[in-house]
């Protein structure tokens, strides 16, 4: 999340120089797929916590929620290359 | 894309606003990316806006995007589908501001949220598809109404904890099977009633039915479907309120992800949109996460039903002038 706020404030402050304005669309980028990714990150290391300490159904579980954020960025995808 | 005076793209149309923030912006026939004339403004407008959604949704267990959409339609011109956009995105920075604090008080039930979470995120894949391909005034009616709904809801159940509470109701539930395989259980010390409060889930299927339906509308609207989940927890499967609130936060931020990124490969998110919103709302969460657990729910719900019956006026009142029916705006432009 702090490199997400960071990469943000850093894009916006790059916005505001004209110099150097080009620079902040890939840093504003840059943060939103940090942004995405973590709660992706969030769900894996639940899933593999709740494996380590034994609990299967709840690994399971958070397994499932994995899978279908996974299916997302496919969607998405697909979405994207059929326009 | 955002320089004053740049090209709009071929086959694109001109849509001019008389607001203060945008000037003009194109909208391309393909994508609905605008033009928006970027000004210290627009970005101080949409940091404050969003420091006041992110702060009323941590206390509500909400990503505040049911605030954020309206105030970048309403008060600043943004297209629906750029601010939808924005707004799921920004859930995620919310999520992960609000979830954190709670989940180091202890409030947050991790086995439960990814339980429902497998029913929000298939319900969230759905719902962002079918809004790429409805129209701003559908979409305006559609965010208008449900906050009605949610309005409603909210008020009604405002005293329902503190009757649980004083009846001893939420360990004396019977769990459910599902509830009882997955061992959805647990308690938490509740600073402003001043004792533990344990409790048992239950209504494992009205609960995950809810929480697909909130995947729908979050990926639908832009919003995390936070509101739908505390109610869902809170009102169906026994879950004390602030549990709800704090295991909804941890929650929405998977919800939003699935929409957001879907958005996001759509060509839809306005990365200087997301910015200012992004960081206000991370503001707003965390100050609001603070305040949570220090104020009884009753008075939470009073405030934030009576916020979401203005907006769902403001947000149905500009929709039903596509079909010619004009009520007076309150506020806004």
């Amino acid at each position: 999340m702090a490199v997400s706020t960071f990469l943000f404030v850093g894009g916006l402050v790059l916005f505001a120089l004209p110099p150097v304005r080009q620079l902040s669309e890939p840093v504003l980028m840059a943060a939103t797929i940090v942004l995405l990714a973590t709660p992706v990150t969030r769900t894996l290391v639940g899933a593999v916590a709740f494996a380590a300490n034994g609990e299967r159904r709840s690994a399971a579980v958070a397994g499932i929620v994995f899978l279908i954020l996974m299916l997302s960025v496919v969607m998405g995808f697909v979405f994207h290359l059929s326009r | 894309m955002h320089e004053e005076g740049a090209p709009a793209a071929e086959g694109s149309r001109l849509l001019t606003t008389h607001l203060p923030c945008v000037d003009s912006f194109y909208i391309s026939n393909a994508e609905f990316r605008p033009i928006l004339l970027l000004t210290l403004s627009f970005f101080l407008q949409g940091l404050i806006g969003a420091i006041f959604a992110g702060f009323l949704g941590a206390l509500m267990g909400v990503g505040g995007g049911i605030i954020i959409v309206p105030i970048l339609t309403v008060y600043m011109g943004v297209p629906i589908h750029v601010a939808i956009a924005a707004s799921i995105a920004s859930v995620i920075a919310t999520s992960n501001a609000g979830g954190s604090g709670y989940l180091e008080q202890k409030i947050t039930n991790v086995k439960l949220a990814f339980f429902l979470e497998m029913f929000t995120t298939s319900g969230a894949l759905i719902g962002s598809v079918v809004a790429l391909y409805l129209n701003n005034q559908s979409l305006f009616v559609i965010f208008g109404v449900m906050l009605l709904y949610l309005s409603f809801v909210i008020f009604r159940t405002r005293n329902l904890d503190e009757m649980k509470f004083a009846t001893g109701g939420f360990l004396k539930a019977k769990q459910d099977k599902v509830s009882s395989y997955l061992g959805l259980r647990g308690s938490y010390y509740d600073a402003a009633e001043g004792k533990e409060v344990r409790y048992v889930v239950n209504g494992s299927a009205p609960g995950g039915l809810i929480a697909f339906f909130a995947g729908i509308g979050s990926g639908l609207l832009g919003i995390g479907g936070g509101v739908f989940k505390v109610s869902a927890m809170n009102k169906y499967m026994n879950v004390p309120m602030k549990v709800a609130v704090a295991t909804s936060k941890f929650m929405i931020g998977v919800t939003a992800a699935v929409s957001a990124i879907t958005y996001f490969a759509a060509g839809q998110l306005d990365f200087y949109v997301l910015a200012p919103v992004a960081i206000g709302t991370t503001v707003g969460a965390t100050m609001g996460t603070w305040f949570m657990n220090r104020i009884k729910a009753r008075n939470l719900k009073m405030v934030f039903a009576v916020i979401l019956l203005y907006l769902a006026y403001t947000m149905v009142a500009r929709g039903l002038t596509a079909w010619g029916i004009f009520l007076p705006y309150l506020g806004g432009s």
